[in-house]
């Protein structure tokens, strides 16, 4: 049995690996390590308030952090049945947009493109496509800027409370975000063109199973009433452990999800597939020219679809914010928060995928129990899948090709490994055996 | 002066710093033109094992890994900066005392865990209590504009003085009415590390406490500060220990 080892996959938030098992000329698994040590949220989370939930999970992840803190909000008032204003809702949705514009432009322009030109970082990249650069880092900036007007700082935000937000945002700085969402959606047309010249390497095709929310409204959902599969099936959000069947993988100490025993995936790409028809726009546009009709069998295309939700994201909170600049927006909170003995679930659509929290609290609202469950822990077992496949197809006298092929796959997926909380290292494992 | 070498690291975290370091858009560039970056997995490709003038670290010691890397950061480089709050005093991950390690990893893992620890993993602890430190930014985040300082004086070969304050005073400047004294609320202020201009109390939310303890906390001064606003300092340390628990707790600290 020999293997093939990348020891640590750069470009990808958090510390992982992957390691290629081969038999004589045959690949017989390939395995997405995970070198990073365990942070137990779910534990210190017991006994904790519930006006501290969102502010501790926000930092189970820096690049995820608004939509952890989101969720956990989610959670909280679901279990205590907390109204939240309509102008709280309305922003909260600007602030799902502008996580997702921070983190696609982060994960599209500076972590997945050096690849499709060989090389090393966005810093190097200026020379061979100077108008994708100075896009996607002008396009990152919105999306903290988003993020801090709305969440009161780019990363962990602290305008969050359960009922809504501590405080509105100013119509002025309102206006500064507007100003600028305008001037990119004017620039989209030239950078889709440059985006298009981009060839999407063939490096594997399959058949996968899709997950993501979905909901009556006829908008294109990030939040929804169910969980959606490609297979067709729904199910109703109290559900998720029907999809979400975690398993403790023995000898390597990664949790991963499981659907009827089999992986899946979720993220920008599954939300297309899942609910792409309710793209409109902009975004519909995008999506045509950049995407094949059915974009389902690579996971490379989840990059396409990053950009493409980008562009929705643009469209949707200009939109929201020329609503808010409409309307009076001074309640941004329902009154006091009275806490109950329950259990509620939050679910919400994040950049790489759906992301579930669930709480269980005592009558005076502490936490007794907690769950968290993350969109990478989602799709492991889907990736070290994919990896599998490609590494099949891919020269193994050529280890050099095969570390770029493959860390292309894995990088697509835009995998967060910190964001994965029970997940601990599964190096040095022998067979699997769980 | 030639450029500096740096590196970023991170050990276990949420990455939120180094994030920040990448939400520094408008100055990116020009960071990579005055220093040379030697090491940064999160953005670029490429490992480096030589010396480094400065290694920013970020994270704390959770995993065997992050020990071996931060003592081998450590050996290579001349300045080690605690680069956000987990570094610099444990953060939210290392609420010691609060809860029992083992329990825990049967809460996440169910009952066997003993493979867990068989692949390293460890109790989390700051960075400080393995390898001298040289200077500390906290913030969980880090605040931008002190790390965009930092590496101003760095370029010049020095290192900024920041003038810690109680948070309290960043709140005053801001006219800000006191969640203590108005509202009743546990704010902790009074012990926490200046420099993010009060972000939280300016929109009307307690300090949590992200950025930290001060150095220096005259206890009994502060005990009787509290006292006159109605509020005993036992709840506020509690709060504290959130994001700086092994800062408080100082016994039964060594990382197992
Ligand atoms: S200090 Fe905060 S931002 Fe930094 S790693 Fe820790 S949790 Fe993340
Ligand atoms: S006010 Fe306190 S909790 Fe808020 S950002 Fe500043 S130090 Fe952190
Ligand atoms: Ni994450």
């Amino acid at each position: 049995m020999g293997k093939m080892t990348i020891g640590h996959l750069a470009r990808v938030e958090g510390h992982g690996g992957i390691t290629v098992h081969i038999d004589g000329e045959k690949v017989t698994r390939v395995d997405m390590d995970v070198y990073e040590g365990s942070r137990l949220y779910e534990a210190l989370l017991v006994g904790k308030r519930y006006s501290e939930v969102a502010s501790i999970t926000s930092r189970v992840c820096g690049i995820c952090s608004a939509g952890h803190a989101l969720c956990a909000t989610f959670a909280v008032e679901d279990a205590f049945g907390v109204p939240v204003p309509p102008t709280a809702k309305i922003l909260r949705d600007l602030l799902i947009h502008g996580e997702n514009i921070e983190s696609h432009a982060l994960h599209f322009f500076f972590l997945a493109l050096p690849d499709f030109f060989g090389k090393k970082s966005v810093l190097h990249l200026q020379g061979d496509a100077p108008e994708l650069v100075s896009a996607g880092v002008s396009l990152k900036k919105l999306g903290n800027r988003i993020q801090e007007i709305v969440g009161g700082r780019p990363v962990h935000p602290v305008n969050l409370c359960p009922g809504g937000l501590v405080s509105p945002p100013s119509p002025g700085e309102l206006r500064e975000l507007l100003s600028q969402m305008e001037n990119h959606l004017d620039n989209v047309d030239l950078i889709t063109s440059e985006v298009e010249k981009v060839k999407v390497p063939e490096l594997l095709s399959r058949e996968a199973t899709f997950v993501a929310l979905t909901s009556d409204e006829p908008d294109y959902p990030f939040t929804g009433e169910k969980i959606k599969t490609s297979a067709g099936e729904e199910y109703p959000l109290g559900e998720f452990r029907r999809i979400c069947h975690e398993r403790v993988v023995r000898h390597s100490t990664a949790k991963q999800s499981l659907y009827s025993g089999k992986p899946f995936m979720v993220g920008a790409l599954a939300r297309i597939v899942i609910n792409g028809e309710k793209l409109g726009g902009k975004a519909r546009e995008v999506r045509e020219r950049l995407l094949p009709p059915d974009p389902s069998r690579t996971p490379l295309h989840n990059n396409n679809a990053q950009f493409v939700e980008l562009v929705h994201s643009l469209e949707e909170s200009a939109r929201l914010i020329r609503v808010l600049l409409d309307s009076d927006t001074s309640e941004v909170r329902s009154g006091d928060v009275i806490p109950r003995e329950g259990s509620g679930i939050g679910a919400l659509e994040v950049p790489r995928g759906t992301l579930y929290h669930y709480y269980e609290f005592d009558g005076e609202g502490k936490v007794r129990d907690a769950e968290i469950i993350t969109p990478t822990a989602q799709n492991l077992a889907n990736i070290e899948s994919d990896l599998t496949i490609c590494a099949e197809n891919a020269p193994l006298e050529n280890r050099l090709e095969v570390v770029r092929r493959l860390e292309m796959v894995a990088r697509a997926y835009d995998p967060c490994i910190s964001c994965s909380v029970h997940i601990i290292r599964k190096e040095e494992r022998g067979e699997r055996s769980g | 002066m030639s450029k500096p070498k740096v590196g970023f690291f991170g050990l276990t975290s949420c990455a939120g710093d180094q994030l920040m370091v990448l939400n520094c858009e408008d100055e990116l560039l020009k960071i990579a033109g005055e220093f040379e970056i030697c090491e940064f997995t999160m953005a670029i490709s490429g490992h480096y094992d030589g010396n480094l003038d400065v290694a920013f670290v970020e994270g704390i010691v959770a995993h065997e890994k992050d020990l071996k890397t931060l003592e081998d950061v450590r050996k290579r480089s001349k300045i080690l900066v605690a680069f956000g709050t987990c570094a610099a005093y444990g953060g939210l991950p290392s609420m010691e005392g609060k809860f029992d390690f083992n329990a825990s990893l049967k809460k996440v893992y169910g009952e066997e865990t003993d493979f867990l620890k068989k692949l390293g993993t460890r109790r989390a602890s700051p960075i400080d209590r393995f390898v001298k430190v040289d200077f500390v930014l906290p913030g969980c985040p880090v605040e931008r504009d002190e790390f965009l300082i930092t590496l101003a004086s760095l370029r010049k070969g020095t290192l900024p003085e920041f003038f810690r304050r109680p948070l309290c005073c960043e709140c005053k400047e801001k006219e800000n009415v006191c969640l203590i004294t108005e509202e009743g609320e546990v704010c902790c202020g009074p012990l926490t590390n200046s420099g993010c201009g009060a972000r939280c109390p300016s929109l009307g939310s307690p300090c949590a406490g992200c950025r930290g303890p001060l150095e220096e906390i005259h206890f009994d001064a502060k005990a009787k500060v509290y006292e006159t606003m109605g509020m005993p300092l036992e709840k506020v340390v509690e709060k504290m220990k959130n994001f700086s628990a092994p800062a408080w707790v100082v016994s039964g600290m060594e990382g197992k």
